[in-house]
């Protein structure tokens, strides 16, 4: 749901065995391994994220200008709106566009958040160990035992519903499964001999974090942010069929899904349509991570 | 059973945080009585109806007040319905449970054995429709999913009920809009779990050794692969929870996730808190039981953080 | 490998047979001798005298209720529990009770019930919101007599009667109220309205079984369920699925659609209440009255109804109601001018300052349009509008903070302008916003204690005068709620925003 915390694959890259991903092995791999699916999932979030940075080029029609003699136009009804109008008369089409800027900025910047938030937790409490670690794990378990969605929701009520909050609240929602990856991952890691040996010629903490246990985490870090992508624009849209969540005319997928919702037997176009484009590119972020993931495994093999 | 009592510590500290973190998002989030008020209702009104529910006092007072009724049980009267918070919630809890309960069993009991069925045919074609079905799943929200459904087979072929709680068929719709979740991810997670344990070295040599490949399969690899699998159970309650919220409200399911929903709404704290707090209690003891689950499945491990 | 795949087909057998069990369960029979109504949000209490003033309780409190008088939907006040009602003098008002009503515990209503009703709703020492819309009107209620009440009033009052007809003014018995207590009461309460209350499951169903004795007659159903059910789309569907009999609240937008299915109908019930903007007069771009008025000029309230409403909505003409006392049917709906409304803002100096615009998102029907559509109105007249709907309790504390610039809201009446919101209300914390000053404050005063129709009708055309000047707020259309129902219901609709279900209003073949 929209509870990526929860149901983010947290133990699916138990680092027993680290790896390093470098843009090499990707290639290398790509090339042993591609697959048609994988291809089409790439060249499906390409077109996305061009048609989506260039919504100004490609926009038919401003996304906000309201038009009350062409409400609810169904897909190419009329040529110029060709996934049809919404219930103010607005272009669904340039609203897809444009609305992905804003999903796909919330799910960018979050997932990047929740990323460093996680990470260095994560790295502080598996390495340090003692009281600081003992608060950062005891700070997961809270987060962990709240429902989410309405911790989301309270949070939203008392700073408001712009941007801002729902890339903090999105953040939020995943630092601490990458923590909890992360500590889990140095605290097999810490016994290593490389860091053993790090340890013995008197490197420095920050130095063994950042030279010797980062990079051995990159490969199950990127895979779990693959995989939430398409949650964090779910966050928003559950949100938003919460009653919070309410934007000023700026769309983003979320929002058009589930203002849409009570049309879904009349004008369906209007959730569907968003709906689509987000399935898409879930499952093409998915593939991908699923993919790169198989690479870890075959590099271990 | 140190260790155990250690856990319950640690379950209560984690309580504690919980109660204090929703008690301080409640009084930030905003006022129960301005929503309430008619417009023919003077400021004086507010007043002396906000200081009668205790609401004039400051933050802290009002936190240590809390805290103290807690301790004797009372969870604090709502202040929509006129009746004890406690008894609400509870009055609500069966519901929750009759979909949460089948959810989270349905999910574990598909999820684990199709998850073990793709790592060992994976790439297969089944496979990769069932991990992109996965995927799909996962990737609309769950109201969507819900209203259509609820078009499909309850208006358009009329076979299953729009709405409610009432006999047998009440519950398909809503079980399955709440399974789908929990069940793509243990799936997910056992697959790629299954396919981690199979490549370690034991595994080989258990091969090696000319063990028969189902007892391979079944008692050395699924042992080892279902640890994180039910490490992630636990915390499906939660997400249950927060599901519930959603599902129940497009299926007008009375249980707790609705209340927490119409009462988040009304600003009704004393509800709101009685509902966070009791489903971290249940996350809390459901993690405490996965960790004695965790020992039976593998010796090895002991309960330890 | 076999065995898991004879468990996916033992799997698929189960999910069958539930499917077929669901097929036959949901099959609904139509029963003309039970109503199922389902009703977007719950009735917080079952105790009208101790609610909150929000409006969906008081749907649920006519059937249960009676009070001693009632409006007719013509906006007349009518007997009801009392017979009639006679001045002794300027403030002390004699009513008189109707003999032998009994209440669903099959106990006879007496004056002293009625005396008891009205002290616990105006004087118990449980707090409540509702009350102050009647403690500063009544001093004291007593019983005179065993059929007799006097009520004591503060000042003259014409509409006490009108008053009384309030849903939260329900008369109860005091043996059965002050037995089962307070708690208890708030989920199983009795009156002596048309229905009885069976069973109240939280969050989901309330039953009602007919009050046989009811003193207006039997009323039509046997047993009546109220189901609640928030999500408009599934309320819907569970009417189109034949789940339910009727359902309230549906959205403008699916009225042609429900109306084009076979079997089912939806009536379009104007209520006694208006949809406004009101702004800001002491601060920001708002309190200068040329831009009020540019504002509401800019607004072509005409094609918001006809587009937005499909035409459903009367746009309002005037600053009352048709059916309330002093309406001008002749009056010309408010203008749309924009040129004129640009005019104005240049003679206000406006100079491109920001005009925020804080509208509830999701509490009224349609508020989220209308207010998207009228941001742009305003955008068009060259106004700097930020637009920022707010959930419903934020904007509520934000209303009741006196900080909103311009927003959406509702005013209601019942009836009679010494009632009505756009007359009273300023006493309140919408006075906030506006202060009518003393003129209005003088005008008003008279009206409400005269009872000279002439004085009354004069006093009230000049208040609206006032408001013409000040424009404090800008009338948009009048409220309706849409109800859609199966075929084989005849209804007559209430304006007063409750599902009548006396004997009568209400019938199935």
């Amino acid at each position: 749901m929209t509870d990526f915390a929860q149901t983010s694959p947290i133990l699916t890259l138990a680092p027993s065995s680290p790896r390093r991903l470098s843009m090499s092995a990707v290639w290398q791999f790509w090339r042993r391994r591609a697959n048609p699916a994988v291809t089409l999932s790439v060249i499906v979030l390409l077109v996305l994220i061009v048609s989506v940075l260039l919504a100004d080029v490609i926009a038919p029609h401003d996304p906000g200008t309201i038009n009350l003699r062409g409400r609810l136009m169904q897909p190419f009804q009329d040529p110029a709106y060709i996934l049809g109008t919404d219930a103010t008369g607005r272009d669904i089409f340039s609203r897809i566009l444009y609305g992905g800027q804003v999903s796909l900025a919330v799910s960018l910047f979050a997932s990047i958040g929740g990323l460093l938030l996680g990470t260095i937790l994560g790295l502080v409490s598996g390495y340090t160990r003692g009281l600081v670690s003992e608060i950062i794990m005891y700070l997961v378990d809270v987060q962990l035992a709240l429902p989410f969605l309405l911790l989301a929701v309270s949070v939203a009520l008392v700073l408001g519903t712009s941007i801002t909050v729902l890339i903090g609240l999105a953040a939020l929602s995943t630092w601490p499964i990458y923590a909890r990856v992360v500590r889990s991952s140095v605290l097999s890691l810490r016994e290593r001999e490389f860091v053993v040996a790090a340890q013995a010629v008197g490197a420095s903490t920050i130095h063994i974090m950042r030279f010797h246990l980062f990079p051995n985490l990159v490969a199950p870090l990127v895979v779990l942010v693959m995989l939430n992508v398409g949650r964090i624009i779910l966050l928003e849209s559950g949100l938003s069929f919460l009653g919070i969540g309410v934007q000023p005319p700026t769309p983003s997928w979320g929002i058009m899904i589930n203002e849409g919702r009570e049309y879904l037997s009349s004008a369906w176009w209007l959730s569907i349509m968003p709906g689509i484009i987000l399935i898409l590119l879930t499952m093409a972020v998915g593939t991908i991570g699923d993919w790169l993931r198989d690479l870890m495994d075959v590099s271990l093999s | 059973m140190q260790v155990l009592v250690l856990r319950l510590g640690r379950t209560l500290l984690m309580l504690l945080g919980v109660v204090t973190l929703t008690f301080l998002l409640g009084r930030l989030t905003g006022d129960p009585i301005a929503m309430m008020l008619p417009t023919t209702a003077t400021l004086e009104d507010y007043d002396r109806i906000r200081a009668s529910l205790g609401l004039d006092e400051p933050v802290p007072v009002q936190y240590v007040a809390y805290l103290r009724n807690l301790a004797q049980g009372d969870f604090g009267t709502s202040i929509v319905y006129n009746r004890a918070a406690l008894t609400i919630v509870l009055e609500r809890v069966p519901a929750t449970l009759e979909l949460g309960i089948p959810a989270l069993l349905a999910s574990i009991t598909l999820g684990i054995p199709i998850g073990i069925w793709c790592a060992q045919h994976r790439d297969s074609l089944a496979d990769r429709l069932i991990m992109s079905f996965s995927l799909a799943a996962q990737s609309l929200p769950p109201f969507l999913i819900g209203i259509l459904l609820i078009l499909l087979f309850g208006v358009r072929l009329g076979w299953l009920p729009t709405f409610g709680r009432d006999n047998l068929a009440h519950f398909v719709l809503p079980t399955l809009v709440l399974t789908m979740y929990p069940l793509a991810f243990i799936l997910r997670l056992t697959r790629a779990s299954m396919l981690e344990v199979m490549n370690e070295s034991f595994i080989k040599t258990a091969h090696a050794k000319g063990l028969s490949h189902y007892r391979v399969i079944y008692t050395h690899a699924l042992r080892n692969a279902l640890v994180p699998v039910v490490t992630i159970i636990g915390l499906q309650i939660a997400a249950v929870i927060s599901g519930s919220a959603i599902v129940e409200t497009v299926f007008a399911w009375p249980g707790i996730g609705l209340l927490a929903v119409q009462s988040i709404g009304g600003r009704d704290y004393p509800v709101i808190q009685t509902i966070v707090l009791l489903s971290a209690a249940a996350f809390g003891i459901a993690n405490t039981l996965a960790d004695v689950v965790y020992t039976l499945i593998d010796p090895r491990i002991r309960l330890q953080r | 490998m076999q065995r898991l795949s004879f468990n996916t087909v033992r799997i698929l057998i189960l999910v069958l047979f539930l499917l077929g069990v669901g097929g036959t369960f949901s099959a609904v029979a139509q029963d003309s001798s039970t109503l199922t109504i389902g009703i977007n949000a719950e009735a917080l209490s079952l105790d009208p005298h101790h609610v909150p003033g929000a409006i969906i309780g008081n749907r649920i409190y006519h059937m249960i209720y009676d009070q001693l008088t009632r409006t007719d939907s013509a906006g007349l006040v009518q007997p009801m529990l009392a017979t009639e009602w006679t001045n002794t003098d300027d403030t002390t008002w004699v009513f008189t009770l109707r003999p032998d009503v009994q209440f669903q515990d099959g106990t006879v209503m007496t004056a002293s019930d009625v005396a008891y009703s009205l002290n616990r709703l105006l004087f118990s020492d449980q707090e409540s919101l509702i009350r102050t819309q009647f403690a500063p009107y009544i001093v004291s209620v007593e019983a005179t007599g065993d059929l007799e009440v006097t009520i004591t009033t503060p000042a003259a009052d014409p509409l006490l009667p009108l008053r009384l007809a309030s849903p939260y003014a329900a008369i109860m018995p005091e043996a059965y109220t002050e037995a089962t207590g307070f708690d208890a009461v708030q989920t199983a309460p009795i009156g002596a309205g048309p229905y009885r209350v069976v069973e109240q499951v939280a969050g989901e169903r309330l039953v009602l079984e007919r009050h046989d004795n009811y003193w207006m007659g039997a009323p039509e159903f046997e047993q009546v369920t109220v189901r609640v059910i928030p999500e408009t789309a599934t309320r819907i569907a569970a009417l189109q699925a034949g789940e339910v009999d009727f359902i309230t609240t549906v959205s403008p937008d699916l009225v042609d659609q429900l109306n084009d299915s076979e079997g089912l109908s939806v009536e379009a019930v104007p209520v006694f209440n208006f949809m406004l903007i009101y702004f800001n007069t002491n601060t920001g771009v708002t309190a200068n009255p040329d831009i009020r008025r540019a504002l509401s000029l800019a607004i072509d309230r005409e094609a918001i109804a006809e587009s937005l409403w499909g035409g459903r909505v009367r746009v309002m003409n005037d600053y009352l109601l048709p059916g309330e006392f002093g309406y001008d049917a002749e009056r010309a709906a408010f203008a749309y001018d924009p040129e004129q409304a640009m005019a104005l803002l240049e003679q206000a100096g406006y100079n491109g300052e920001v005009l925020e615009f804080t509208p509830p998102a999701d509490y009224y029907t349609n508020g989220r349009l209308v207010t998207e559509v009228i941001a742009e109105y305003w955008r068009a007249i060259g106004v700097n509008v930020e637009y920022s709907p707010l959930d419903t309790s934020a904007w509520a504390e934000r209303s009741l903070g006196g900080l909103n610039v311009a927003t959406l809201q509702s005013f209601g009446t019942s009836g009679d302008p010494a009632t009505s919101s756009i007359v009273q209300t300023w006493a309140s914390w919408v006075g906030q916003y506006y202060q009518p000053g003393d003129e209005f404050n003088a005008l008003a005063a008279e009206a409400s204690a005269s009872l000279d129709a002439d004085v009354r009708l004069a006093n009230y055309r000049a208040i609206i005068d006032i408001l013409d000047r000040d424009v404090p707020i800008a009338p948009l259309y009048q409220s309706v709620e849409f109800y859609a129902f199966r075929d084989g219901l005849e209804w007559t609709p209430h304006q007063e925003f409750y599902i009548d279900l006396r004997p009568g209003a209400f019938s199935a073949n």
